[in-house]
């Protein structure tokens, strides 16, 4: 399935940590109405958070499944250091980073052939297309800068908060940031309000 | 506290999307009242980040995926009794931010409810009174059989692939002459019981593993006084 990007939305809401401490500590003691809870309340933000990276639902909801039967298997660990959705949120991304690795050439070069850039005579300053332009020069990156761009700017997460998803040192999700910043400055010139020249992809 | 440009830089992102300690936030901007780049840079990555924001266009079915994974987990640790009713109210839940999606996900719903009714009262209609009567089936939604209640004719659960139309699974009910008794479940479990004129409970759960469409079917009672006649 071709992933398109459509309606803007706010970013998604901040879960209640105590109802989702309650439910995992639930789901250590094998209550499995509490763990499907957990799963439904975080099904839609994952995968609204997987499928920018991976076009495929396929792949975006074996991630899902992959990371609840972590959970599933790992609950009783949750020691409380962190939220909860960080820790969920963490599992994810090592699934979703391993997911991502695991493509062969020739899947990453159906899911770019299906986030294929927008035609070169195409406005870019219309909205619609600049929106696609922006997908296709974040699929350009590599898996760590753009799980780094999409957890700060898509997920509006700190940090800290990114260091601890990523299991990194702040300096280390800092410096993701910042080439990943340089290179979409390369790609996307008219985000500065420059227009790409004709025929440039 | 005076920040130096890289240090600045580094910041931006955190400045933007508003997860930035306070005394960072006030040194991001005393820094951006006087570098002419960090102001462009931070421009940019409002604009970067307006347009991440941006979802993808997707059909959600959260009880689908639940449905395969607590069937792996079932079978590998055992069946466990679970709620349909409360899973009914936690989907309706993850759906609330898009009530134009929750619209559709309960007309499809009260589609195949309606379906269902029809064949379950056809059935009804087929059945003599007194049979029918005679008769208890325990279902999803029903929790354990009362003590003291009825014989349990026995019945199936089962989930039918996805991509399965309503009249593909109309003529394969009518097939192995099974009849929906509730279903299907958020997570897409049908309860279904054989029609007088059916096989065994034992022959229908083979035949129904049999085919391809069926990813997962499992008899949940079994007859335990009369036999079938």
């Amino acid at each position: 399935m071709a992933l398109r990007i459509g309606h803007l939305t706010a970013v998604p809401a901040p879960r209640n940590d105590e109802r989702d401490r309650l439910l995992l500590s639930r789901t250590a003691q094998g209550d499995r109405q509490a763990f499907e809870e957990l799963y439904l309340g975080y099904h839609r933000r994952l995968t609204r958070f997987l499928l920018r990276m991976a076009p495929n639902y396929d792949i975006a909801e074996e991630v899902i499944n992959d990371t609840f039967w972590i959970i599933w298997r790992k609950a009783a660990d949750f020691r409380g250091g962190s939220q909860v959705s960080t820790w969920i949120m963490g599992i994810a991304y090592r699934r979703a980073l391993k997911a991502l690795r695991a493509l062969k050439p020739e899947e990453q070069a159906v899911q770019l052939a299906q986030r294929e850039a927008p035609p070169a005579n195409e406005d870019p300053t219309e909205r619609d297309a600049l929106e696609t332009w922006v997908a296709h020069a974040l699929s350009m990156l590599p898996p760590e800068q753009r799980l780094a761009l999409e957890l700060a700017y898509y997920m509006g997460y700190s940090c800290e908060e990114i260091a601890a998803i990523a299991d990194c040192p702040i300096s280390t999700v800092k410096a993701r940031m910042f080439h990943a910043r340089q290179k979409l400055k390369q790609l996307l010139p008219q985000l500065a309000g420059e227009r790409p020249a004709r025929g440039e992809r | 506290m005076k920040l130096s440009h890289r240090h600045c830089l580094d910041l931006i992102p955190w400045w933007v999307n508003g997860r930035i300690e306070e005394p960072d936030r006030l040194a991001v901007e005393e820094h951006l009242r006087h570098c002419a780049d960090c102001r462009a840079d931070a421009d940019e990555q409002q604009r970067l980040r307006h347009f991440m924001s941006a979802d993808p266009v997707v059909d959600y079915a959260p009880g689908a995926s639940l449905q395969r994974l607590m069937t792996k987990i079932n079978a590998e640790d055992g069946p466990s009794a679970s709620s349909p009713r409360l899973a009914g109210k936690r989907i309706a839940a993850a759906f609330k931010s898009r009530p134009t999606q929750l619209t559709q996900w309960l007309a499809a719903a009260v589609l195949v409810e309606a379906i269902g009714l029809a064949i379950v009262g056809g059935a009804l209609w087929r059945a003599s009174p007194p049979e029918r009567s005679a008769e208890e089936f325990r279902t999803l939604s029903t929790g354990s059989a009362p003590t003291g209640s009825l014989r349990v004719a026995g019945s199936l659960r089962v989930v039918f692939a996805p991509t399965m139309t309503l009249g593909e699974l109309n003529s394969l009910l009518q097939d192995l002459h099974l009849t929906v008794l509730s279903g299907p479940s958020p997570a897409g479990v049908y309860t279904l019981a054989v029609e007088p004129n059916g096989e065994s409970l034992a022959n229908e759960l083979a035949a129904l593993r049999a085919r391809s469409e069926v990813r997962f079917a499992e008899l949940i009672d079994a007859p335990t006084e009369t036999p079938r006649p």
